[in-house]
């Protein structure tokens, strides 16, 4: 699903140049949920953002399904991103304005779906993330593990390959924590590929492998799990 | 002090972008506001100057149709009128006719020709303000006696004392009189419409032109003015009974009026109207920028919600906040201001230039103007202060983005409305404009070259013509009194007959008096009967215009040839009919004329040219004009193009306003636009990085950002149209002939709108959406 290869990222700014990633070949099969752990400032978002499309890496090669995307112009990683990857961060990155409802649908609007599909679409991810009654509400009169709940939930609604989760839990309770880190792993069973990037050994947990890295480089891999019966 | 300076330093590092475009709105707003309050102040002082302005009058005339309608207002009276009203009315308590006449001067060797000279009555001394005159009133009682000012004494004796010394002058026939100077008085200054330099005593004048024309009730030559202070109550249905009992049923085709000395520049040379229009631009200009003043510091003061909320925290009082906020603002405008002062006292001439005026400006002058422009400033500064203060001070949470934005939005959409409307309001005075210059006029104005004749030019019309003509590139010679672009005030009374009665027209038929080289030389176009023949006939031969032959009620212009007609008691016939011209402005619609030979009575002499070698053919009118000018007066021409050209400067100013305005008023605005767009953008940042990470397109991101602006000037749009519309088909109305508001006006206009706003805002979107997501969320 996705394959890096020496994957390099070096950000520069007038005074500074900041290598983030250094070299970095990691390997995530299709179903497999991967925990990113390491030191602040070691690169595991500037990673996450180069498999998640949003941005290109300096050097290397990556693999999105077997394509090689590491160069490709924004318009393309754009096409290539929607519908194939969502995202949950841990600032929910939720838009004030929009209700949940209109939240959840954003993905799908940019799909162009029809609104009767979205609709069915979006009340079932609500139902399933058991926000449903908080159709109407707008972000700011959540609680924390709500918003994060629908942020997930946007992150699912368009059926994607991949979920990028970035501390999910980071601003959480241990409690919305631990129901964030469940629904993750029931969409994992489901067979959707996941990587998220943590600080808590507690999450790491959940996940099949914890990759290790320092200073921009991957420094040990350690298999927790072996992958569910699904893949085999 | 230092205070607040440390606040005002800090107030522009915070946001060195916002406060320039705030600055720069402002001052705009406050320079336009400056200039136009001199302006209208400039206005407002015409024939001030004089201490009794609001007792002094000028007599009218006026004529009408036979079915009552005005054919003629003068402002002008007949010689007879002043010694009758004296009489009749024991109210007035000067009463003086004054006669104008340019007149040659000599100056050392020289011949100088002084344009501003009149022979008046002695009352005008007690009437107008002469200062430096003794009180004695004596000074215009002697024939050949003036008085002059001091402008005119220092240029012809040099700063000598000019009282009892002499000013030699010259007639139309070359005679020199010798003038005796009895007085001086200060100079007027500008505004005044009556701006005599040298006064000669009318009795000078009566004992030239002898009692007959002094009797004649036709001759409405003679500006009459009245010092009355306490005028009658019905002074109006007064004058009627006077006319009355001179005339038989007088009122009934002419009446006369008082005017007020004040009202004159407002009815005859400016309009108040324009005072208004320009007072309302002024503000809406003002306003346009202090709307960009509240926006912004909404936008600004929403950052500083939290600073404030910190304030409030560790023990401000609301109170102190809000009068620091109001401090800051109304400091902020008091600079503009003055700025603003500073920029109109340097570009004042250029600004008087541009609008062909006079105007001054010295601080000394306007003290009171300006403390009523601080007194504004702060006004504005206060109300711009308040709405941003209110938002700030009553919002609750930390980090709450503005809820309503409709206020706001509102302003923008007035910022848009006012840029719309004043954008078709300007492509339609220029449309307009256009057309006027561009109109068939039904005479060729173009190459014609006219200068003035004394009596030997017209007596030796014949020989000078053959002299001229001899040139190739002079195609024809007209003598007239009157030429085209200049007004048809001649009229006389007609009887024309229509099913063989012979009966008195009852409309006016206005008179062009030329010779037979008159319609060549214009080049005007015979539609039946032929041109006057150049022998003088037995029979007078007349000319009509097409109009005179519809209001008469022949069937065809064929048929009226060889019609039996009396105009002003001269029989005669009709021997051919024009089309119908346009020999005054357009301003006015074509009327009834008749043209016929008067030779004694011409005055200018037309000279068709071609356009090629035009500086030698003017140089060889001149010396051939010399040669029968026994004056020696200077000579000057003028093109009859350039003269019809001139009529519409008017148009041309409100042109040259609007072009201004328009142009600061679309500053302002997309200064405000740039300011808001920026605010927007930074603003919905995050929401622009969500929205791409969830798989927006640039574009998709681009439409939803640029979507509210351009439904905001689709607002404005549509408000904008019906006002401009209006507006704009009155003020056509002072046409006779008009171009029609086409609908590409209203379309040009709001497209104009949508791409400078669309410009303005994508300038900033495009770099909100094309930012790299990541970039946007990291600092979330
Ligand atoms: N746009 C950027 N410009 C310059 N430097 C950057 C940029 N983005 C990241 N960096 C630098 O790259 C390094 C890696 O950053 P990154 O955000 O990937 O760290 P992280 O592992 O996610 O840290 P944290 O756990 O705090 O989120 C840091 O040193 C950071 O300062
Ligand atoms: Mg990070």
């Amino acid at each position: 699903m996705i394959k890096t290869e020496n994957l390099t990222k070096v950000f520069r700014t007038e005074e500074v140049e900041t290598s983030a990633l250094n070299e970095v070949s990691l390997h995530v099969k299709k179903g497999e949920f991967v925990a990113i752990m390491g030191p602040s400032g070691c690169g595991k978002s500037t990673l996450m953002n180069i498999i998640g499309l949003l941005d290109n890496p300096t050097g290397g090669e990556y693999y999105f399904d077997g394509a090689e995307v590491g160069q490709l112009k924004e318009r393309n990683r754009t096409m290539l991103r929607k519908g194939n990857i969502g995202f949950v961060f841990q600032s929910f990155n939720l838009i004030d304005e929009l209700n949940v409802y209109e939240n959840v649908e954003l993905p799908l609007i940019y799909l162009k779906l029809k609104a009767r599909e979205r609709k069915e679409m979006v009340e079932k991810v609500l139902e399933r993330m058991k926000i449903a009654h908080r159709a109407k509400h707008f972000p700011q009169q959540l609680s924390g593990g709500q918003q994060q709940r629908v942020a997930i939930a946007r992150a699912v609604v368009a059926n994607p390959k991949l979920i990028l989760a970035d501390e999910p839990t980071g601003n959480l309770d241990s409690k919305n924590g631990l129901e964030v880190m469940n629904l993750l792993t029931e969409l994992n069973r489901e067979g959707t590929t996941i990587v998220m990037v943590t600080h808590s050994l507690h999450d790491s947990e959940f996940a099949h492998r914890v990759v290790n890295l320092f200073d921009g480089m991957i420094i040990t891999e350690e298999v927790k799990k072996e992958m569910g019966e699904i893949l085999l | 002090m230092k205070k607040l300076r440390t606040i005002i330093i800090r107030f522009i590092k915070r946001n060195p972008l916002y406060t320039s475009i705030n600055f720069t709105g402002l001052v705009i707003g406050f320079v336009c506001v400056v200039f136009i309050g001199l302006w209208i102040k400039n206005e407002l002082s015409y024939d001030r100057f004089h201490k009794n302005a609001d007792q002094i009058y000028r007599v009218h005339r006026y004529f009408y149709d036979n079915n009552g309608t005005e054919n003629l207002h003068l402002p002008y009276v007949a010689p007879p009128v002043a010694p009758l009203l004296k009489d009749e009315f024991s109210e007035i308590e000067n009463i003086a006719r004054v006669s104008h006449s340019g007149m040659l001067f000599r100056l050392n060797d020289q011949k100088v020709a002084e344009p501003d000279v009149c022979f008046a009555e002695p009352d005008i001394l007690n009437i107008f303000s002469f200062e430096g005159i003794s009180a004695d009133n004596n000074l215009l009682n002697e024939p050949l006696t003036a008085v002059v000012s001091a402008t005119i004494a220092s240029k012809y004796f040099n700063n000598e004392y000019a009282v009892g010394k002499t000013m030699e002058f010259f007639d139309e026939n070359a005679n020199s009189y010798n003038l005796k100077v009895t007085g001086v008085f200060e100079d007027w200054g500008q505004n005044n419409h009556f701006r005599p330099e040298i006064i000669i005593s009318f009795s000078t004048y009566a004992s030239a032109v002898g009692e007959s024309e002094l009797q004649d009730w036709g001759s409405n030559n003679y500006e009459t003015f009245v010092l009355m202070r306490n005028a009658p109550r019905q002074l109006d249905s007064r004058l009627d009974e006077f006319i009355n009992k001179q005339f038989e049923n007088g009122t009934s085709w002419t009446k006369i009026r008082m005017e007020k000395l004040a009202d004159i520049h407002f009815n005859w040379y400016g309009s108040r109207s324009s005072i208004y229009v320009l007072l309302s631009i002024a503000v809406l200009i003002l306003l346009l920028g202090s709307i960009n003043y509240i926006n912004l510091n909404t936008a600004i003061y929403t950052k500083r919600i939290k600073e404030i909320h910190i304030k409030k925290v560790i023990g401000a009082t609301a109170k102190r906040i809000l009068s620091l906020l109001m401090l800051e603002s109304v400091l902020f405008c008091i600079v503009s201001l003055i700025v603003a002062l500073l920029i109109v006292s340097v570009a004042i001439p250029y600004l008087a230039n541009l609008f062909n005026s006079n105007l001054t400006f010295s601080v000394g002058e306007n003290l009171a103007l300006i403390a009523v422009f601080f007194t504004l400033s702060i006004f504005i500064g206060l109300i711009s202060g308040v709405y941003p203060a209110k938002i700030l001070l009553t919002s609750k949470k930390f980090n709450s983005t503005p809820g309503k934005m409709s206020f706001r939005n509102g302003m923008v959409i007035f910022q848009f409305f006012v840029s719309i409307a004043l954008i078709m309001s300007f492509l339609t005075v220029n449309k307009q404009l256009n057309y006027l210059q561009t109109k068939n006029l039904g005479l060729n104005q173009e190459n014609v070259i006219t200068v003035s004749a004394s009596p030997n030019h017209i007596e030796k019309l014949d020989v000078l013509r053959n002299q001229l003509t001899k040139n190739p590139n002079i195609i024809d010679v007209s003598g007239s009194k009157r030429i085209p672009s200049q007004r048809l005030a001649d009229s006389n009374q007609m009887k024309a007959s229509n099913n063989g009665i012979m009966e008195p027209l009852g409309f006016r038929v206005a008179n062009i008096r030329g010779d037979e080289h008159f319609v060549p030389t214009y080049e005007m176009k015979l539609i039946a009967g032929n041109n006057i023949s150049p022998q003088i006939k037995e029979e007078k031969e007349y000319l009509v215009n097409r109009s005179a032959v519809e209001k008469i009620g022949w069937e065809s212009p064929e048929a009226a040839i060889g019609q039996f007609v009396e105009y002003g008691d001269e029989k005669g016939r009709i021997v051919g009919v024009l089309e119908n011209f346009n020999y005054e402005s357009l301003h006015n619609a074509v009327f009834p004329i008749i043209l016929y030979k008067d030779a004694s009575s011409y005055n200018r002499i037309s000279i068709r040219v071609t356009p090629t070698n035009l500086s030698n053919t003017i140089d060889f009118i001149k010396t051939t004009w010399e040669e029968y000018d026994l004056a020696g007066s200077p000579f000057s021409y003028q093109f009859i193009d350039e003269r019809f050209e001139r009529l519409y400067q008017s148009e041309k100013y409100t042109k040259t306003i609007f072009t201004c305005f328009m142009v600061l008023a679309i500053s302002i605005a997309i200064l405000g636009l740039i300011g808001l767009s920026l605010f927007v953008m930074e603003r919905r940042t995050k929401e622009i990085g969500v929205r791409k990470v969830n798989g927006a397109k640039v574009s998709e991101i681009l439409s939803m950002l640029n979507k509210d602006f351009v439904k905001w000037v689709a607002i404005a749009f549509v408000i904008a149209t019906p006002i401009a519309w209006f507006a704009m088909n009155k003020w056509l109305e002072n046409f006779a002939y008009r171009t029609n508001l086409s609908w590409w006006i209203f379309a040009l206009s709001g497209l104009m709108a949508l791409g400078i706003a669309l410009l303005t805002v994508s300038w900033q979107s495009w770099r909100a959406a094309t930012r790299n997501p990541v970039e946007a969320l990291r600092y979330e």
